[in-house]
């Protein structure tokens, strides 16, 4: 009776340690989060880590903590910070097993000891900017829009698609509103002059690349990304641009919902040129500001603003908009955004919209619905796979402040809404190819950077078109209407024809 | 105590009554047909491979009329893609436009009536119909048929419509997505519907999900040139619908034969047949032991939308018809999420298989072989169907 009694007791310890032993490894397991802070201990969401070699990354999430319970990589893969904006040592997975936090440096922190300049003063500089922002931006004009989108696999260019035409921002606010597509300034009112498209061509594939667009939200998760995709004039970069305008720091609103460093003070032409950082308050998102990460805002000395950069920041204004709260999503699009403003005597307009993203799965991401983000549709499936990345340039020129409201309205009517969602390559009904000879061969009037040089095997976007019979495929608008509209405009706004 | 039992009384009666009416079997009193006598167990499939590469992977399969071309209608790019029937791709029917031979929307859903005409539900729900060669549009209805149907149907009738719902009212409906056929025979469409009207709808039992189950319309069915005075709502969810609320398992599948429809539910081994005024005739079939049918419930549209992929997953359900001459064809997804094909014969159950998880039976080729889909290959961007022959045939 003894004995069993005993026996029943060691029993119950064994039990108990078994117990324990399961607890703490599940927690283990569970736990295998790690914070990413900077020296001041703020939290970094988005920030992401390449491995040595660049085959690998990891992502910290909205919240900044990275998740590495189930990465299978060796131990010894090392990770450094992939950002323009933060630096760390590298930390092999297995020191990020152990760790509960990764500190990672400002850029910055060797200027510390030269540049100092309290978050207050700079805090009451970016007020004085936003304010400025707010009373000289003009609130109604009309430019000559010249827009370039390039795909790339890998390194391999893939397709460029360049349109040049008529864009009205009209009624400029800075005002929150509910639904992103009530705002009256919206991302602009738009009409092509004039539209060229290459052909699509991806490594061993075909040239036809099947169907512009596909977004089959029945598909299982596992094949969200193999069968869904958006190929068309993207225009994530001329949204972005609304919410910086209203959310980020150009907003004195909002100017506290940020913190700051100064980065850099040079000189430009005697005059003292200031790039600051700041990256949203982590309690103040999503609740207050719809931007959720770093940028950093370049202005003089005298408050004008002159551009504002982001890194991987998550607008949650336009996109994801159902989600209410902080969601722990991880980010499959690392991307740079820019866009730059000019100050002359009419007042403050936009020069220019820069967007590169790249796709890149995560090492700890599950690509279950809900707990990613990315900036912009995939341009082709399996984006991960067929390493996509795309550039978007746009550059605005022959600024028309409008003066009247007769004259607004006709922009607005003749123009449309917006050129987004929807819109197909084919966006004007007949081509002017000897204009497209002279952008293709000259770079002109686009204000573009010279065309990349192409693989010998892969013919010049003009070859192709000459080829392909490209005059079909262009020409095709859906709407036998022969009178653009925009052409039409130009014509009375700038007394000359699109092509002179 | 005469008061208390005579208050018991009248209450159980009028308990019975609002029962019986709520669970009133539609199809109650027709005869069951057929019985199983199970000669085909097993399938010999070849295997063939298609370029998805110009495709959304997203679509329908037909078999062309002849019989000698497999067509995939995009539902994401116009266009008809045919192959030969040894999976080679042939040519690219209807391209985008306004043109005789063109649409401007991707086809949702389509079919070949009984003179080879195309005919097919665009994603806007508008109506095209073709020629038997695809070279010319004979018909074009751009308005949704829910708005052709009745063009002085403004916004009083709408508010009024919101306020109070109707199952007899055309406008409350729309395609239903989750059936997803149409049919065109003998100048006649046959659109699957469903209403989802906020106050009257299968997801919310505060909705009138009972209503809804029990006096909803499945078909609408007019003549596209004359939709407004040919229009007619017929057919009912039978009765397994109205005992629980399984809106996730409320999908069916039917087809035409001459004067009747065909019709199976997923909650429902009955196969049932009604003429074209919506009147049940008979009905047949048999319930597989692996599907057991013990579906939970959801009250909520939530619920719905939260719990049905994977409730799907996870219960089996009878699923997609085809027909050939005497032969009627059913896919069921089992419990332990295999796929079989049920094979009837003059309302007999003569064939039991095992197939593919995606196994999707779409037509007859002219060398006598079945042509079914069976997956995709992302990776390679094919399509792999799956072919074989019955020994009877």
């Amino acid at each position: 009776m003894r004995g069993g009694k005993v026996a029943r007791q060691t029993d119950k310890r064994s039990l108990f340690l078994l117990f324990l032993l399961l607890a703490f490894n599940s927690c283990y397991c569970i736990a295998q989060k790690v914070k990413v802070i900077t020296q001041d201990g703020d939290t970094v969401p988005y920030l992401y880590f390449v491995s040595s070699g660049g085959k690998y990354y990891l992502s910290s999430d909205s919240y900044g903590f990275i998740d590495i319970s189930n990465v299978s990589l060796p131990d010894t893969t090392a990770f450094m910070v992939y950002s323009d904006f933060y630096s760390s040592e590298p930390a092999s997975l297995l020191s990020l097993r152990s760790l509960n936090a990764i500190i990672v440096r400002y850029k910055t922190e060797h200027l510390r000891d030269i540049y100092i300049m309290p978050e207050d003063s700079l805090m009451k500089l970016l007020g004085d900017a936003s304010r400025l922002f707010s009373k000289r931006y003009l609130k109604d004009y009309v430019a000559t829009l010249g827009y370039r989108r390039k795909i790339y696999s890998g390194e391999q260019l893939v397709q460029q698609y360049l349109v040049y035409g008529l864009w009205g921002s009209l009624d400029f606010n800075q005002n929150h509103i509910r639904h992103y597509w009530d705002d009256r300034n919206l991302m602009g009112v738009f009409g092509a002059l004039d539209s060229f498209v290459s052909e699509f061509h991806l490594s061993g594939k075909k040239s036809s690349a099947g169907p512009n667009k596909v977004v089959n939200q029945s598909v299982s998760d596992a094949d969200f990304f193999n069968v869904n995709y958006v190929n068309e004039f993207s225009l994530r970069a001329l949204d972005i641009k609304r919410t910086v305008e209203i959310y980020s720091p150009l907003n004195e609103k909002y100017v506290k919902d940020y913190s700051y460093r100064l980065e850099s003070i040079s000189n430009e032409n005697g005059v003292q040129i200031y790039t600051i950082v700041f990256k949203t308050k982590s309690n103040k998102f999503p609740g207050h500001t719809k931007l959720l990460g770093t940028g950093k805002i370049v202005l003089t000395e005298d408050c004008k603003v002159l551009q504002v950069e982001l890194e991987n920041a998550e607008d949650r204004y336009t996109s994801f908009i159902r989600n209410k709260e902080a969601k722990a999503g991880v980010l499959l699009t690392p991307y740079k955004w820019s866009v730059r403003y000019v100050h002359n005597e009419q007042g403050i307009f936009t020069a220019s919209v820069k967007m590169a993203v790249t796709w890149n799965t995560p090492q700890e991401s599950t690509l279950k619905r809900g707990d990613y983000y990315y900036i912009e549709w995939n341009p082709y499936r399996r984006p991960f796979e067929n390493r996509l990345k795309t550039e978007t340039d746009i550059v605005f020129s022959e600024i028309v402040p409008i003066v009247n409201i007769k004259q607004k309205e006709k922009i607005r009517g003749f123009l449309g809404s917006s050129f987004g969602a929807g819109a197909t390559y084919y966006a004007v009904e007949t081509v002017n190819h000897d204009f497209w000879v002279n952008v293709l061969k000259n770079n002109l009037r686009l204000g573009l950077i010279k065309l990349d040089p192409c693989p010998p095997d892969f013919e010049s976007l003009y070859q192709q078109a000459v080829r392909s019979n490209e005059i079909n495929r262009l020409e095709y608008s859906g709407n036998k209407n022969k009178n653009n509209p925009a052409r039409i405009l130009y014509k009375e706004i700038y007394n000359k024809e699109y092509y002179e | 105590m005469r008061k208390t039992t005579i208050l018991f009384i009248i209450l159980t009666l009028q308990m019975l009554v609002v029962c019986c009416n709520s669970s009133k079997d539609f199809y109650s009193g027709i005869e069951h047909l057929g019985k199983t006598k199970v000669e085909i167990e097993t399938l010999t499939m070849d295997s063939i491979i298609l370029d998805a590469s110009m495709t959304s992977f997203s679509g329908q399969w037909l078999m062309s009329p002849s019989g000698s071309r497999i067509y995939f209608a995009d539902s994401y790019a116009v266009g008809i893609n045919s192959y030969r029937l040894n999976g080679v791709y042939d040519t690219t029917y209807i391209t985008q436009g306004r043109g005789p031979n063109e649409m401007l929307l991707p086809s949702w859903s389509s079919s070949f009536d009984q003179n080879d005409c195309f005919v097919s539900l665009d994603n806007n729900s508008s109506v095209n119909i073709f020629s038997a060669d695809f070279s010319t549009k004979t018909f074009y209805e751009p308005s949704p048929w829910f708005t052709a149907v009745d063009t002085s149907f403004l916004q009083a009738e709408w508010r009024n419509l919101y306020r109070n719902p109707d199952p007899k009212v055309p406008q409350m409906y729309e395609f239903n997505n989750y059936v997803g056929q149409i049919y065109y025979k003998y100048g006649k469409l046959y659109i699957p519907i469903l209403t989802e009207h906020v106050a009257y709808n299968p997801y919310e039992v505060y909705s009138k999900s009972k209503e809804f189950w029990r006096d909803s319309y499945l078909f609408a069915i007019y003549e596209p040139e004359n939709i407004s005075e040919t229009l007619k709502l017929v057919g009912h969810y039978p009765s397994v619908y109205s005992k629980k609320n399984i809106p996730v398992f409320g999908r069916y599948s039917f087809l035409i034969k001459g004067n009747e429809i065909m019709v199976s539910f997923n909650a429902d081994p009955k196969i049932y047949v009604m003429n074209i005024a919506g009147e049940p005739l008979y009905s047949f079939g048999v319930a597989d032991g692996l599907i057991s049918g013990a579906y939970p419930e959801t009250v909520t549209f939530e619920e719905f939308e939260e719990h049905g992929a994977a409730y799907r997953n996870k219960y089996g359900y009878y699923d997609k018809l085809f027909s050939d001459g005497e032969l009627v064809f059913r896919t069921c997804r089992l419990d332990n999420g295999q796929r079989k094909l049920q094979i009837y014969k003059d309302y007999d159950l003569i064939g039991d298989i095992l197939v593919d998880s995606d196994f999707e039976l779409f037509g007859r080729g002219c060398d006598g072989f079945y042509y079914a889909y069976k997956r995709s290959d992302y990776i390679n961007e094919h399509f792999v169907l799956v072919k074989f022959k019955l020994f009877e045939k």
